[in-house]
């Protein structure tokens, strides 16, 4: 039996509405909000901490909707790809529904990745070992196959894009012996730790939006039409047909949260490449197709649930979000290792319990008002692009605890985006290069540290084989996608 | 004249209100307290954490904890301002990236104030897999020679205290061994604990040093792929039952014995007022006094060890020097890394 009152429900609600202001304001994220909160859990035991900061995960990891879907830029790096989709949406007035399709896509994520976390955790602990360097960097390998799926039509360039995204990502100290690399030596102090996601990513993505719109003249239009004159509302009917899209992205999410160290990013970039790949329509991905949503909104919070699994079964992180609940508990005098659910079987009930309670608060929470908040898409350009630039600002500025260099990075790859749009080089791709970068050469130089450098250990393992033929699959299917799709188009127009 | 009394009066009385708040420079601060890594499991964050928790109550200020990394936080004493509004708390990977030619010459520690120490954290261990063919760090070159093509691969952090820990070893062995058998201890540099756990569990390293406290349930497990056992301290902590460097005959070419426990220190930006270097003297004074205090440090196996910054600077310079002989004379980690 769980302790739980007034209190702990306070704490779960608190926690789920400041994680989803965290999540849905681009530059903050749901570390930032369990950051923040830590010092808040002296003041009560751990049981009810527990609920605020499991609050503050779930409501983090959600929010990132709001503004991928209303205003395309996504609030994290995780929501990336509900932009892809959501924001096509809500430009042809169907921002409500494509922020309830989200909302319940994270709840059903989130809570197949409960019952995973509440079943399978030892036995997944035992599978998460398997993966050792070799195999995280062949996942990453495999998220980046996406690029393939997303450039249709322009392959080549966008395959040249994301390793542009890459190179940017190594830009700064590395790690292992301290070296600056591609660092101006003026500009050392500042790309220490390289260019931050965050700017880089409200640059990319509200920046260029807005630099557009400037190009053309900021007309009294607004983003949509009205809302309660919408082209198409939601219904629960939304979701008939999509079992297998909601089923395969949670289970991704996991299971890419079961790997320490393999971000919410990749759960969601994989998701939906994975959705596109197996789709009937992948055509209609990117233009508002509602299937897209579903895998990446499903994926992200599927995450949740994995990522505790080697935090709770081994002692090991998940992502950076569970990294900061290790604190949490160690500062309690609590012991975070393969021992935790064994010596600690009250507070694994309460993680559980506060988890389910957390995505059904998130869910009751976000549903309902959300066509309040959708509302905010009825402003007109002109008011509400000012206080976008405002909130990029102040989101680029908090990102990494006030450091003016990293407004400087927004405008800078603001402007460098909308170069990009002007000599037809894609962005997302050199987003998805850039946020994967890191991991990839990570986990590339950790597979052949043990080795002395040698290459074969990509090939030895028979783990590593299956995702070989996975990543090899993906991009053959994306090639051979892209050339029908020529074809198709050529005979029509012969027609 | 009676007017000008009660106005005299009324100063007195503000000024015996007023007069604390001023002997606190500290009083109602925002204090951004920066610490050498960015992780918030490790025993950086978890020290830095409980001490301004304390302190910030003993000083009245609002501290807060901001794990920005190793780099930074050595740039960020560089840059900010002596105001008391930045502050750093970091363990002995403050002097020994100088020392080790990781980080600049302009970081070095006369480049900032010392302030207090306010805490000590004796379990710095070297842990290898459960089935590993040694028990204990002394072993492990008597393996070697039995065993001409094995290498022991230990994993360890460049400029950090695992560094100075690796060299201590690698010195002893090809003094006593001899060079041969000292080049087959090979050094995987890692990251974070937990990267050394994953570089364990995969088979990339067969030693890694960690905190004791963050490896100590793997130790307590039987499953094989994640079974650990410790096989050396870099000191003795009281209640533990791991042999230190000085229990297993691990010296110095000298002979001397090493020791070396993590001394966690105030650092200050370059010109702190001295009024404020007091003030935080006198607060964590009283703090490392207080036994609730104690009893949180107790319960993560660390310890409260104050010294006044005049003392700790005394220290903390001694001990930079002492160890700048080892340093110089061990080969560059570019040569010892597999």
């Amino acid at each position: 039996m769980i302790d739980f009152g007034l209190t702990h429900i306070i704490m779960a609600v608190t926690g789920v509405v400041v994680g989803i202001v965290f999540g849905a304001l681009p530059g903050m994220t749901a570390t930032m909000a369990i950051a923040v909160f830590l010092p808040l859990t002296y003041a009560y035991d751990l049981h009810v901490s527990l609920f605020l900061l499991i609050g503050l995960y779930v409501g983090g990891i959600s929010g990132g909707l709001i503004p991928a879907i209303l205003v395309n830029i996504p609030g994290t790096p995780s929501s990336i790809c509900t932009s892809f989709d959501g924001y096509p949406m809500a430009k042809r007035g169907e921002g409500s529904r494509a922020l309830r399709l989200g909302i319940t896509a994270s709840l059903i994520g989130g809570l197949i990745s409960l019952l995973v976390l509440f079943l399978f955790t030892p036995p997944l602990a035992r599978i998460a070992l398997r993966f050792s360097a070799v195999e995280k960097f062949l996942i990453i390998l495999f998220a980046l196959s996406v690029i393939a799926a997303l450039s249709k039509g322009n392959m080549v360039t966008g395959i040249f894009a994301g390793f542009l995204g890459v190179l940017v990502a190594l830009i700064g100290q590395f790690a292992d012996n301290n070296r600056m690399r591609m660092v101006p030596d003026f500009l050392s102090v500042y790309l220490r730790s390289g260019f931050q996601l965050l700017p880089v990513l409200i640059g990319l993505f509200a920046l260029v939006q807005i630099f557009r719109e400037a190009e053309g003249g900021m007309r009294d239009e607004r983003i949509n039409a009205d809302l309660s004159s919408e082209v198409r509302k939601f219904s629960f009917k939304d979701l008939k047909g999509q079992t297998v899209n909601l089923i395969r992205s949670a289970l991704i999410g996991t299971f890419v949260g079961i790997l320490p160290g393999v971000g919410g990013s990749a759960a969601s970039l994989l998701s939906y490449s994975q959705a596109k790949n197996f789709s009937k329509h992948p055509e209609q991905y990117g233009t508002g197709c509602i299937d897209g949503l579903i895998a990446s909104e499903t994926a992200n919070n599927g995450l949740t649930g994995g990522a505790l699994i080697p935090l709770l079964s081994l002692g090991i992180p998940g992502d950076s979000t569970t990294a900061v609940l290790v604190g949490a508990f160690m500062l309690q005098g609590v012991q975070v290792g393969p021992l935790f659910i064994t010596n600690n079987l009250d507070l694994w009930h309460v993680i559980l319990f506060a988890l389910l309670l957390c995505n059904f608060l998130m869910f009751f929470i976000m549903f309902y008002p959300i066509k309040h908040i959708a509302s905010v898409i009825r402003l007109p350009k002109y008011r509400i692009f000012p206080v976008i630039i405002l909130l990029c600002v102040v989101g680029a500025y908090s990102a990494n605890n006030g450091i003016m260099f990293d407004v400087w990075t927004m405008l800078l790859f603001g402007v460098l985006g909308y170069f990009f749009v002007k000599i037809k080089l894609p962005t997302v791709p050199f987003l998805i290069g850039f946020i994967l970068g890191d991991d990839l050469e990570k986990y590339f130089v950790d597979s052949i540290k043990g080795t002395g450098g040698s290459l074969s250990v990509f090939f030895t393992r028979p783990m590593a084989w299956v995702i070989w033929g996975l990543i090899l699959a993906s991009i053959a299917w994306a090639v051979y996608d892209a050339r029908r799709e020529k074809k198709r188009a050529s005979c029509g127009g012969v027609a | 004249m009676k007017l000008s009394r009660n106005i005299l009066a009324a100063l007195l009385v503000i000024a015996a209100f007023a007069a604390p708040v001023f002997a606190n420079p500290f009083q109602g601060q925002n204090v951004r307290v920066v610490i050498g890594s960015t992780s918030t499991a490790g025993d950086s964050y978890l020290i830095a954490e409980t001490v301004s928790r304390h302190l910030g109550k003993a000083l009245g200020a609002n501290m807060k904890v901001d794990a920005v990394g190793a780099a930074v936080a050595l740039d960020t004493m560089q840059k900010a301002r002596p105001d008391g509004k930045t502050i750093m708390i970091f363990h002995d990977m403050t002097y020994l990236g100088v020392s080790f030619k990781a980080y600049d010459e302009i970081y070095r520690l006369e480049n900032m104030e010392i302030g207090p120490r306010v805490a000590q954290n004796p379990g710095a261990a070297w842990a290898a897999r459960k089935d590993a063919p040694y028990n204990t760090m002394a072993e492990i070159p008597g393996y070697l020679k039995a065993n001409p093509d094995a290498k022991v691969r230990m994993a360890c952090e460049a400029g950090g205290v695992s560094h100075i820990g690796f060299i201590a070893f690698w010195k002893w062995v090809e003094n006593k061994y001899g060079k041969d058998i000292a080049d087959r201890i090979v050094v995987i540099v890692g990251g974070s604990t937990s990267d050394k756990i994953q570089l364990l569990i995969d088979g990339n390293a067969d030693v890694i040093f960690a905190d004791y406290t963050s490896l100590l349930d793997y130790t307590k497990v039987d499953d094989k792929k994640i079974a650990m056992k410790f096989v050396g301290l870099l000191d003795n902590v009281e209640g533990i039952d791991v042999p230190s460097y000085a229990d297993q005959g691990i010296t110095l070419t000298d002979g001397s014995e090493f020791r070396f426990s993590k001394d966690f220190l105030i650092y200050l930006p370059k010109n702190f007022p001295a009024e404020m270097i007091k003030a935080l003297d006198d607060a964590m004074k009283t703090v490392s006094e207080d036994p609730q205090f104690k009893g949180d440090m107790a319960k993560m196996s660390y310890r409260g060890s104050y010294l006044n910054s005049a003392a700790a600077k005394e220290f903390i310079y001694k001990k930079r020097d002492s160890l700048q002989g080892l340093i110089d004379s061990a080969p560059s980690l570019d040569d010892l890394v597999m």
